[in-house]
């Protein structure tokens, strides 16, 4: 397997998808080559690390109260309330 | 973004959103003003991520409600509203995306690794990061730095990313979504991860502090 191969593999090796048989070869090139070891990790930190780039609770504040009001004001001009012609 | 805001009230349980999807049915305008108070933050962070402007990002809550409340007679029991005005919200960003022409994308081609025809790296062997990603998000800056990192991803692929790792949907709900093959998501996923972890990895690398 060679270090192109091995890139190329990282996505199902992250996903749990590749098979048997090739998930042994990738692991013999890993343990022989510190470049490739080093970019497997660094692949999967980088998912690890834009996954929690979001995760702040703060970013999820209420919504501005001029939206609010405008949602609900365009809803009550485009659906009128049952009953009303 | 200075502007008053009300805090969101606590999201509801299992039975207090059957009840309230039932006065959403019957019209209930105090039911509506509910579902936009209670959701709207959360949908509003999710249009973000795919907007760059903060307009836009406004403009597609409110088309995503308003694509809900028409749609709320069509919506399937056993599923959460949540999910729901998620998929819509998403769904909303992405059309609203496509009349939005960006400059100024980075090429995807120049932050992919190279290789010689036996399939070794042409550049130097790659460095090991100074930490695990949990060490580096420890740094006040990290989530920042990876969030502008993201962004210069061109929207091919930044799309892509934050469909499957960020917001989590499967391989197939992405492709129905973007009008693409499966092959091709889980081709742009990968190269889009490889994208930034090169852009990445100036900042993170053993040698680079």
């Amino acid at each position: 397997m060679t270090c192109r191969e091995v890139t190329d593999s990282l996505a199902d090796l992250l996903a749990g998808e590749l098979p048997r048989a090739r998930h042994l070869q990738l692991k013999h090139h890993l343990l022989a080559c510190t470049s490739c070891a080093a970019y497997r990790r660094s692949y999967a930190d980088t998912v690890k690390l834009e996954q929690e780039a979001f995760s702040d609770p703060e970013e999820t504040d209420a919504l501005p109260e001029s939206l609010v009001r405008a949602i609900l004001c365009a809803r009550r001009l485009a659906i009128p309330p049952a009953g009303v012609p | 973004m200075n502007e008053a805001t009300t805090p969101a009230p606590p999201r509801s349980s299992e039975q207090g959103e059957r009840a309230l999807l039932d006065r959403l049915r019957q019209g209930d305008e105090a039911a509506f003003e509910q579902l936009v108070r209670q959701e709207g933050g959360r949908l509003l962070a999710v249009a973000r991520r795919f907007l760059h402007q903060e307009e836009d990002a406004r403009d597609a809550v409110q088309e995503a409600f308003f694509s809900a409340f028409r749609a709320i007679g069509r919506f399937e029991e056993g599923s959460r509203l949540s999910t729901w005005l998620h998929r819509i919200v998403i769904n909303a960003s992405l059309m609203r995306l496509r009349t939005r022409q960006r400059k100024g994308e980075e090429s995807i081609e120049d932050l992919l690794p190279r290789f010689q025809q036996d399939g070794h790296q042409v550049n130097h062997p790659t460095l090991a990061w100074e930490g695990s990603a949990e060490m580096l998000l420890e740094r006040r800056q990290t989530r920042a730095l990876v969030r502008v990192s993201i962004n210069r991803l061109p929207d091919a692929y930044r799309t892509v990313l934050l469909l499957r790792d960020i917001e989590e949907l499967s391989t197939e709900e992405t492709a129905q979504l973007l009008g693409v093959s499966e092959n091709a998501v889980k081709i742009r996923v990968h190269r889009a991860r490889q994208a930034l972890r090169t852009l990445l990895e100036p900042h993170f690398r053993r040698d680079a502090s």
